[in-house]
């Protein structure tokens, strides 16, 4: 064992000692040519129509929209999903497809939650559209699905990048340069302390989904981080931003096959799991089991003697030291033919050293077995489930996995046609409140109600970068520590993981700090300005307002009344019908009732 | 752009964990290297470092790196309030935050053991790698004495435990329950397996299972050995349960300090009770988890009222006890106003940090030196824990843990790097104290591993004496999978 722990360090000298090698021919050219085709909006139709069987008519022409009264519709049904939204001019520019949604403009559908049976309030197809693809929605974000349309503004999501989003650019140039960054300029640019972009990350995590206007890709970002999952603390510090950016975000909305492949060739995830301890003189099993466990088939669909020889072929895939980035480390890669499931391989030994593999052939190799993996009917059936478990339901249908998992595979691992799919299913529009918001979303409820468009940090990130703001605190207390789960399977994503004492009970507590303005990054408001409750208002007219403004839900008389009551009198007795908000009331209770709102179950429902 | 590469002189060494796993990753940022070069000194990275060796083994004796402490860091006002700590690095910071874990009460007439036969087990991680052998040195041994110069505890300033061993004075406090034979040391204890980093490390030590497991060992222990789960089964005070009492069976409940374990608002303001009240109600007409959960937390707010209703500043310890003034003394001060207020406390964890000591490990002899003050803080802490319980410690049982010990020479700066055998401290009622545990070698470079204190005794192997004597559990495989007891050492 002692031996072996210097086995690094004899790596690394051979490394340091190789001067001439190219570290990253192969890895380089393909994660280059990664633009994902099924991310083009030429494509895309296509690749609709062809996989989605649940929708035969799914390039219909736009029709004018026939919104039916916005009061009296039902939760949707199947005969309800042909309406098309009017394209709104601000789409004609990529010329995304009209899709037929099975939401309509201003339907109102019926929220339920299995987490909280009991209520049973309305919301708009809008604001379900909102807290089911943004992680912080708002009313701003509720306008703009409303004025471009439900179905052009998700295709607008699907292409981030024609998303115009000013805001979020001025305050990254300001705040989070360093996000966007290699390691080594990251190195020159933090003073030769890279380590310190990981508390600036988190901060940023925890903050982009207030101000971003592509929040789709952000929502997936998220959801890439828990399925390739690379915790900031310990020796990662100086890698996970760059793991961020080149990896979860550049291949946030592509294919499964890029991002797969450019996880196991970053440094992050290379160093996060051992693999630059993983050599042919004494292999290190950790990514070549996560890899089959985690990231793609799944526990039960592979063998010990399949853990060897994912081992085996990931031997020789390490780090360099010079440049910060992935080493296609050959010298190091173990020869012989491997078999993982159904993919075996030569894997041949170099014709002019029996003793090593070459770089084309260890590249080739891990190519050949990432793509194997990210293209298996198991790895498309998990994918598919954390992609509706996200944004359907904790318990989706077997059939709506299926139907996923058939469009994942059709479409060579591509996430829009996937996503596309999953927008289109009568499972999604039936699915609104079913979800239990976690800490990142909940606690991020009410400053994004503020509507916020500057962050201005107490400290500079270029002096004291170490704090991850009074947000980001809150957020870990009630238990989401963003990019810290201490195990390496990522956070969970059903409410049965979030419901315990302490999430709950800090969940609550965190919502004083949001209501009171302590987080200084954010401009206060006026509460009562920022709902629009104006003194002489009737108190039920104004606790309708705030609860639908916060929440996105209709709550029932019985628990308006809550609102009501505190309104009128402090919660001392019942609100009458004719109370009305006093101009102390509106000065001093409106925040109370803010915070209230906040910490009621609606407060969680997604 | 890459960093300018200074050329190394062969031998010209940092220290070998460097070389193997780069440490100081409890806290990247507070923790750098300096680097001796042709061109003058450069702070780096550990990570750096790698890059920067000599491709030749670096000769302990000569330590070229010093460890930096104070990064440059503020907090903010809000930052420091309760529960504010900055999630995981929390865990790994300076610092101390009781953890606790509360069984269900069993039914009556249960024949199982119940929770009040049990121990309750306090466990206390001294996170950062404490250093075992100025706690409890070996100081007629000349090589210790050779290696530790300055630093070494001798007769002066130590208490002779027996033939080879004496307590750093430092830690005088445990001297009554030594006497009393109710202090038991073990020594050249620790984890076989070793990485050097303290992330990594602690993990090991806490999960105390394969690395494929992902409970920690009081976890699983909570869970084989009671089948009831109560209005709470296990509460962690912190923002997240230390890993050692992680289990998917059951919650374990956070929270940093008993006082602020309720629903913050407005003091002496009916506003803060109206709301809580109307959540409550709305919580319950949301039916299912949410309402259960919901109830679960409000019972256990008010369960711990009447413990509350006496804050901490207020709470007279009995038969004239004194905690000291610290986090950790205030910690310890929180277990045992719960263990007195009959809520069930089966296990609470705390932790005692600030022992990576790379520098300025400091004299026996100055009592405000960084190891003896961290050690006078340890021990009458515990001292005045055991005098508060009164007969209650009877039942009682703290194990210290740490991740790992230090090297035995000391570098360039008068500190110690990270290093593999260590001590144990346990002390309780049932203890069998009063003598020194595990044996260490002459410290003699050749009795050395890797310049370090052989690892003699397993740490699983205090821990199973603990679990099968005082915790009546002896479900080990269960526990402590994949760790087969040897002889017991007699300690419980």
């Amino acid at each position: 064992m002692l031996s072996s722990l210097f086995s690094p360090m004899l790596s690394r000298r051979v490394l340091l000692g190789l001067p001439g090698v190219d570290p990253t021919p192969a890895p380089a050219a393909s994660t280059g040519a990664a633009a994902a085709p099924a991310a083009t909006p030429t494509a895309a139709p296509a690749t609709s129509a062809v996989t989605s069987p649940a929708t035969p008519a799914a390039t219909s022409t736009p029709t004018p929209a026939t919104t039916p009264p916005a009061t009296t519709t039902p939760a949707p049904t199947p005969t309800a999903r042909r309406a098309t939204p009017t394209p709104s001019p601000s789409t004609s520019a990529h010329e995304a497809p009209t899709i037929p949604t099975r939401l309509t403009a201003g339907q109102v559908l019926a929220a339920r939650c299995p987490t909280a049976p009991g209520l049973a309030p309305t919301t708009s197809a809008e604001w379900h559209v909102a807290r089911r693809l943004a992680q912080m929605p708002n009313t701003a974000l509720v306008a703009e699905i409303k004025a471009m349309g439900i179905g052009p503004w998700f295709e607008a999501q699907l292409l981030p990048e024609t998303v115009p989003d000013p805001v979020w650019a001025a305050i990254e140039a300001k705040s989070f340069p360093w996000m966007s960054m290699t390691v080594s300029q990251q190195v020159a640019a933090t003073g030769q302390e890279p380590w310190r972009c990981s508390p600036v990350l988190a901060q940023m995590l925890a903050v982009r989904p207030l101000y971003t206007k592509r929040v789709l890709q952000e929502s997936m970002v998220e959801l890439w981080s828990d399925q390739i999952y690379v915790a900031r603390g310990g020796d990662l510090e100086m890698w996970v931003a760059d793991f961020n950016h080149r990896v979860l975000r550049k291949h946030a909305l592509g294919r499964f096959t890029d991002l797969l492949h450019a996880a196991l060739t970053n440094p992050a995830l290379l160093m996060y799991l051992n693999n630059d301890l993983n050599r042919k003189s004494g292999p290190n099993e950790n990514l070549g089991r996560e890899l089959l466990e985690l990231y793609t088939v799944g526990v039960g669909n592979y063998t010990e003697t399949d853990v060897v020889n994912s081992s085996i072929i990931l031997t020789g895939h390490s780090i360099d030291w010079t440049t910060y980035d992935y080493s296609n480390a050959w010298w190091s890669h173990k020869t012989g033919p491997v078999r993982v499931m159904e993919f075996s391989h030569p894997n041949p030994p170099s014709k002019y050293d029996s003793q090593t593999s070459t770089a084309e052939t260890n590249a080739a190799l891990l190519k050949a077995y990432s793509d194997y993996l990210a293209r298996h009917r198991k790895t498309a059936e998990r994918i598919a489930r954390r992609i509706a478990v996200r944004f359907v339901s904790d318990t989706p249908s077997a059939a709506l996995v299926t139907h996923l998992a058939d469009v994942y595979q059709q479409n060579d691992t591509a996430i829009v046609p996937v996503l596309r799919a999953l927008f289109n299913h009568a499972e999604f529009a039936a699915s609104a409140g079913l979800k239990w918001k976690r800490p990142l979303e909940h606690q991020g409820m009410l400053v994004a109600a503020t509507r916020p468009k500057t962050f201005h940090p107490p400290y500079d990130f270029r002096v004291n970068p170490w704090w991850p703001g009074q947000l980001h605190d809150m957020i870990a207390n009630a238990g989401q520590p963003l990019r810290m789960w201490p195990a390496v399977n990522g956070f969970p994503d059903v409410a049965a993981a979030w419901l315990s004492t302490a999430s709950l009970l800090n969940g609550l507590n965190g919502t004083e700090s949001e209501m009171e303005f302590w987080d200084e990054s954010f401009d206060k408001v006026v509460w009562a300005d920022a709902l629009g409750v104006k003194a002489g208002m009737n108190v039920w007219a104004a606790a309708d307002l705030i609860a639908t403004t916060l929440t996105g839900f209709t709550w029932p008389r019985t628990h308006l009344a809550h609102i009501a009551s505190y309104l009128a009198a402090h919660g001392d007795r019942p609100a009458t019908d004719t109370d009305v908000v006093s101009a102390d009331a509106r000065r001093w209770y409106v925040p109370h009732v803010v915070r209230l709102v906040a910490m009621s179950p609606y407060a969680w429902m997604r | 752009m890459t960093l300018p590469r200074p050329t190394l002189r062969d031998h010209d060494a940092l220290l070998h964990e460097d070389l193997v796993t780069p440490m100081h990753t409890h806290r990247d940022a507070d923790s750098r290297l300096r680097v001796e070069t042709p061109d003058g000194p450069r702070y780096v990275h550990a990570h750096e470092v790698d890059r920067l060796v000599a491709p030749q083994r670096p000769r302990t004796e000569v330590p070229d790196c010093e460890h930096v402490d104070g990064g440059p860091r503020r907090l903010s006002r809000r930052h420091v309030i309760q529960g504010a700590s900055a999630g995981f690095g929390a865990l790994l910071a300076a610092g101390a935050q009781p953890r606790y874990a509360f069984a269900a009460p069993q039914p009556a007439g249960s024949p199982a053991a119940t929770a009040t036969q049990r121990d309750l087990l306090v466990v206390v991680f001294l996170r950062g790698g404490m250093d075992g052998i100025s706690a409890v040195a070996p100081i007629n041994d000349p090589a210790y004495q050779a290696a530790r110069g300055k630093t070494a505890v001798t007769a002066e300033t130590s208490i002779p435990l027996d033939d080879t061993f004496a307590l750093n004075k430092n830690l005088a406090a445990f001297q009554p329950l030594w006497d009393a034979k109710q202090l038991a040391i073990v020594h050249g204890a620790g984890s076989t397996t070793l990485k050097r980093s303290h992330f990594e490390d602690m993990n090991t030590v806490e999960q105390a299972a394969p690395a494929a497991m992902r409970s920690g060992w009081l976890g699983r222990h909570l869970q084989s050995s009671a089948s009831t789960q109560g209005t709470f089964r296990a509460i962690t005070i912190g923002n997240r349960a230390v890993l050692s009492l992680s289990t998917t069976a059951f919650e374990t409940l956070a929270t940093s300090t008993l006082d602020t374990f309720k629903v913050n608002g407005w003091n002496g303001d009916k506003s803060t009770d109206i709301m809580v009240s109307m959540v409550e109600k709305m919580f319950a007409d949301a039916g299912g988890r949410a309402a259960a959960q919901c109830r679960q937390t409000m019972q256990a707010v008010a369960g711990l009222a009447d413990v509350r209703a006496v804050p901490g500043d207020k709470y007279v310890p009995a038969n004239g006890a004194v905690y000291p003034d610290t986090t950790f003394g205030y910690g310890l001060r929180d277990v045992a106003r719960l263990a007195k207020a009959g809520k069930g406390l089966e296990v609470a964890c705390v932790d005692l940090g600030d022992w990576d000591m790379h520098k300025g490990l400091g004299s026996p002899a100055v009592t405000t030196d960084w190891f003896s003050r961290k050690s006078i803080d340890l021990s009458t802490s515990i001292a005045a824990f055991a005098q508060d319980l009164g007969p209650m410690w009877a039942r009682t049982t703290v194990v210290t843990m740490s991740e790992f010990g230090r090297r035995v020479q000391t570098n360039a700066d008068l500190g110690v790097d990270h290093g593999h055998g260590n001590v144990m401290f346990v002390a309780g009622g049932g203890i069998n104290g009063g003598q020194v545990y595990g044996s260490v070698p002459s410290l003699t470079p050749g009795n050395l591993v890797l310049g370090d204190v052989p690892v003699t005794t397993d740490y699983r192997q205090v821990l199973a004496e603990i679990l099968t004597r005082r915790l009546l559990n002896a479900d080990l495989a269960t526990v402590l999978p994949g760790f087969t007891p040897g002889p017991a050492l007699g300690i419980a």
